[in-house]
């Protein structure tokens, strides 16, 4: 995919130019959201479809007959969707106001102090994104287990108020960063304190980066699945992520699930999608320099 | 120093020992600030991170007991010709996918920051596919994939082309895993852009555009500065996602055909749970996590010339 | 002043006392509720959780002491069901009572996490001769029984009943019952079968490991190891032979590749005319398919008539909590009527011959009509080699026999170089 910025519209082109630009661009958009779009319509496509029309050849772009009945089946006969439901809505939501927390407390103190061994420690924090969970899986699992956390809903919780999010912190402290240092000097000298500094003028100026945590955090835990599979032994606890595996058993996705498969997963997105489309509106451009004075 | 007198040598010490308190007083706050880290880390993250670096020097399979055997897994994984095609896999899969992942996230959250209306729109559907549940996906992808009955084919016959096939040729399928990543991660990526791309003041943008700047002056000159925090951000995570990829290649294609998608914790998985080898598993993801760590400095090295921090505190 | 009667006094109340604390403790430990923990991946979905649920009623009603909660694992595959029971066992937590299936076994086997269900305080006293020959091998290692077999399966051929009627050919059943349904026949079959205008297929090659490839191995004369388990058997006339057959099937292309996991979806839109699959396809079409007639037959004749059959079952973990209150619950779970009762879940053959062997069981509700094929192939039944480094091999062979179907070795050579492996893997 190659775009030429050089067709990006800005003002003060000659009237025609600017509007075929704007219409290249348009199709160009409308162009790779299609492509982009065209597995999650093709899982639409099939949530909507009875069993035996799933697999066809050639495929069937639109059901015969739409069976939105598969909507509700996938909800209520075949599993109990709303415990699912409630659980992932705390797994979720407790995480990720924790996670944004602590992950602003840490990353402002990595952006903006000089201590000893700063760089080092922040070395630190990256190295523990570069081992696979999956070898710290059995030791950490053990240690929870000396905690008496096993099954329950505290070791998919609670590291999260400790910025374990290395992301989070690393992603916070670059934004940090790009802010200028007169602001930090200018309310020192007006005899803010570093905490209220943080809270009053660093976190509001960066809210992109803010909600762009929280709903990366949100859509992180929404779908996690190794965590509940290995912490929670009880079905009323599990969340979305695992009571979709139950269209899939271990004898193989079967032909009669799919499409409530397809069904369930679409479900789960819905919630996600809502917060996305709120939460965007906070990337709109610009904090304005003349904004922060005073 | 040159000479001083009396009262200036007296304000240079006082000055000193203020600056000296306040740097104290910095150096305490910062640490203050980090705590909830350190605690976290020394708690949850420290102990299991060292445990499994001592049982990469053991022969330990979980269920039995662990033994000390010294270098002996490291040195097994050189001439472990598995761990070589792991390597390869998973190298080539980062080498082609990074840059491109980066860059086309890139190019689409500029696309979709200028002003135009039904951008939110267009922001929600490229984020889509990152909030479908994994499970989904594979399966989604496997159909979409398949060589005779699937989309993608049937769409490559509508238009007269060749068939592919994505899972089972071996040419054919890092590439897959390439398509696939840019669809379920890009979304993530863009967002990250799109927030980055706020930091870039207005006001520098029209004057620049004032002063007589073209689009691509204004983007080299102030946006690329302003964004390559984040940027290097992008760079160093996407290469630690690619080098770490695991759950389409198991699901998908089990490593095959003939090992040709045989992704690097794919193999360590199986060594963990499946060949009752955790010991040979820790070792090779200690030496993974090397491999991650030299890319990751040397990262960090090279975009010290290019990246630009605003607020940056030596 | 204490005189003799006063300590004679204080010595039968003493142990007066005494005894009714010991009553009341002894009564209290033995009405004391305890609560066991069965560890299942619910392969069968939710309608399986569900059906032990009400088996667990019936027990809890039986056993008012014993209270039995299931541990479900919704892995995707059977390796990461056994990945979570490994995690569990390194912090030292074990179910009381846990699904048990043959691929990690031998593993199981190896580090002692069974306990022998033949021998010593759990024994469960079953009659192994209730339970199908194969089912009771498959779980004896070293002399003794550690699992009770839930269920087994063999292999066979399911085909699409429309498509040879249009063809004009004989049913694989057909062919069969004149003795006449060899590996030959299936080619040919599968050759006449294959359209490509109509997008039609003879056949998906049984080249997935082990269900398809193994069948196809032993049909041939052939084996996965030689007869101690210690070295490869891929390099052997036998395996090499079966292993040329399935390229030819592919090379002609009267036969596609197996999808991961979706053999039965291909089937299922009508354009396969054969594919080899085991029991639990039946019960996964969910009578969705009704497009066209479908039935399954005996898999095609070979040097050897053998099928591959591979079980399930449970264990009870050598470390568990609560063995007694398990092996109750065990011998409850293996009782006729419970057997029958989970056979509804239709996805599996009971182990216990009773029940598999009954008319309820066979009687074919419909489709498919042949399905006691299954039943009867388990007197011809094989059983794959148990060694501890089973999923190592698998491996191995997987990624050693795909070059073939790619026609990038060829099988002589495939073979040779699968033999070197798997013997360097026997090694250790």
């Amino acid at each position: 995919m190659v775009v030429d910025t050089a067709r990006l519209p800005r003002a003060a082109k000659p009237r025609t130019r600017r509007f075929l630009t704007r219409l290249a661009l348009y199709a160009l958009l409308v162009a790779l959201c299609a492509l982009f779009l065209l597995p999650l319509m093709w899982a639409l496509s099939t949530a909507l479809k009875v069993p035996g029309e799933v697999f066809l050849y050639p495929p069937r772009w639109i059901p015969h007959h739409l069976r939105w009945q598969n909507f509700s089946d996938a909800w209520s006969a075949t599993l109990p969707f709303q415990i699912y439901f409630k659980n992932s809505i705390i797994l979720t939501v407790l995480p990720v106001i924790g996670q944004t927390l602590s992950c602003s407390l840490v990353a402002y103190g990595f952006a903006r102090f000089r201590f000893p061994g700063r760089d080092f420690l922040f070395m630190v924090m990256i190295a523990t994104l570069l081992i696979p969970p999956q070898v710290t899986l059995v030791p950490q699992f053990i240690m929870f287990q000396h905690l008496g956390w096993i099954d329950s809903f505290k070791p998919l919780i609670v590291p999260s108020y400790f910025a374990t999010s290395a992301f989070s912190v690393f992603l916070l402290r670059q934004f940090f960063m790009t802010i200028p240092r007169e602001l930090d000097e200018a309310a020192m000298i007006d005899g803010c304190g570093y905490f209220r500094f943080f809270v009053r003028i660093l976190l509001p100026l960066s809210k992109p980066a803010l909600v762009a945590v929280a709903l990366i955090g949100f859509f992180t835990s929404w779908n996690d699945f190794l965590g509940p599979l290995i912490y929670l032994d009880s079905p009323h606890k599990f969340p979305l992520a695992l009571g979709l595996n139950f269209f899939l058993t271990t004898y193989g996705g079967g032909v009669q699930h799919m499409a409530l498969l397809m069904a369930a997963a679409l479900i789960t997105m819905l919630l996600p999608l809502a917060l996305f489309i709120f939460g965007q509106r906070y990337f709109v451009q610009g904090i304005t320099m003349t904004g922060l004075k005073g | 120093m040159a000479t001083l007198s009396e009262s200036t040598r007296a304000l240079t010490r006082r000055e000193a020992v203020r600056r000296f308190h306040a740097r104290h007083r910095e150096a305490l706050f910062g640490f203050l600030f980090i705590s909830p880290w350190i605690v976290g880390f020394l708690v949850f993250t420290a102990g299991p991170m060292i445990a499994s670096l001592l049982l990469s020097f053991t022969d330990w399979s979980i269920l039995g007991t662990a033994h000390w055997v010294g270098m002996r897994n490291y040195t097994h994984l050189v001439h472990d010709s598995l761990f070589w095609t792991a390597m390869r896999v998973t190298f080539i899969f980062s080498a082609i996918s990074v840059p491109l992942d980066v860059l086309a996230s890139l190019l689409l959250a500029l696309l979709l920051s200028q002003r135009f209306r039904g951008r939110a729109l267009f922001r929600a559907f490229f984020y889509l596919p990152e909030l479908v549940p994994a499970v989904a996906t594979s399966i989604l992808w496997i159909w979409a994939y398949n060589t005779h009955f699937g989309i993608f084919n049937y769409l490559l016959s509508l238009f007269g082309l060749p068939q592919v096939a994505w899972l089972e040729n071996s040419s054919w399928v890092i590439p897959s895993f390439i398509i696939l990543s840019l669809w379920t991660s890009g979304g993530s990526r863009m967002i990250i852009f799109l927030a980055g791309l706020q930091t870039v003041p207005r006001e520098l943008l029209e004057a620049a555009h004032l002063d007589g700047a073209g689009v691509w002056a204004r983007f080299r000159y102030v946006t690329f500065p302003m964004i390559s925090p984040i940027l290097l951000f992008n760079l160093i995570l996407t290469t630690i996602g690619a080098f770490q990829v695991f759950t389409s290649p198991y699901v998908m294609t089990g490593g095959g055909p003939g090992n040709a998608s045989l992704f690097y914790v794919l193999y360590l998985y199986r060594n963990a749970f499946q060949y009752s080898l955790m010991g040979y598993a820790s070792a090779l993801a200690w030496v993974l996590f090397l491999v991650l760590l030299i890319f990751t400095i040397l990262q960090f090295r090279m975009m010290r010339k290019w990246v630009y921090y605003e607020g940056e505190v030596r | 002043m204490i005189h003799r009667k006063h300590l004679v006094f204080a010595g039968a109340l003493a142990s007066v006392v005494a005894a009714s604390v010991f009553a009341v403790v002894a009564t209290a430990a033995q009405n004391q509720n305890v609560t066991i923990t069965y560890a299942t991946p619910a392969g069968g979905g939710q309608p399986e959780i569900k059906l032990y649920d009400t088996l667990i009623k019936q027990f809890e009603k039986l056993h008012p002491n014993i209270t039995v909660k299931q541990d479900i694992v919704p892995a995707t595959s059977d390796p990461q069901f056994w990945q979570k029971l490994q995690v569990k066992a390194a912090a030292n937590q074990y179910p009381d009572l846990t699904y048990v299936h043959y691929s990690w076994f031998p593993q199981a086997v190896q580090y002692n996490y069974l306990s022998p269900l033949d021998s010593g305080s759990t024994n469960a006293n079953v009659n192994k001769n209730a339970f199908f020959n194969t089912t009771i091998q498959q779980f004896t290692n070293k002399g003794h029984l550690y699992a009770l077999p839930r269920e087994t399966s063999t292999i066979a051929l399911y085909y699409n009943a429309s498509m040879f009627v249009r063809a004009h050919l004989k049913t694989p059943n057909q062919y069969a019952a004149a003795g006449k349904w060899t590996w030959n026949t299936y080619r040919q079959v599968a050759q006449k079968l294959t359209n490509a205008k109509a997008h039609q297929w003879g056949a998906i090659a049984p080249v997935d490991v082990p269900y398809g490839l193994f069948s196809t191995i032993y049909s041939f004369g052939g084996s996965i190891l030689n007869a101690d388990n210690t070295k490869s058997a891929f390099d052997t006339a036998p395996d090499i032979a079966a292993l040329s057959f399935l390229r030819s099937i592919i090379a002609n292309k009267s036969a596609v590749l197996p999808a991961q996991n979706a053999k039965l979806n291909l089937f299922a839109n009508g354009k396969i005319g054969m594919y080899i699959s085991g029991y639990w396809d039946i019960a996964l079409t969910g009578g969705s398919i009704k497009t066209f007639k479908w039935d399954v037959a005996p898999l095609p004749r070979g040097k050897m008539n053998l099928t591959r059959v591979a079980s399930g079952g449970y264990g009870i973990p050598a470390k568990a909590a609560h063995p007694q209150e398990a092996l109750e619950f065990l011998r409850f779970l293996e009782t006729r009527q419970s057997v029958q009762y989970l056979a509804k879940l239709g996805l599996i053959i009971p182990a216990l011959k009773t029940v598999a062997e009954s008319p309820t069981f066979l009687q074919p509700h419909g489709v498919p009509a042949h399905r006691s094929v299954f039943i009867a192939a388990l007197k011809h039944g094989k059983l794959d080699p148990e060694i501890p480094q089973w999923s190592q091999m698998v491996d191995a062979i997987t990624s050693g026999t795909d070059p073939i179907w790619t026609g990038k070795q060829t099988p002589a050579q495939a073979g040779k170089s699968i033999a070197s492996q798997v013997n360097s893997i026997l090694k250790g």
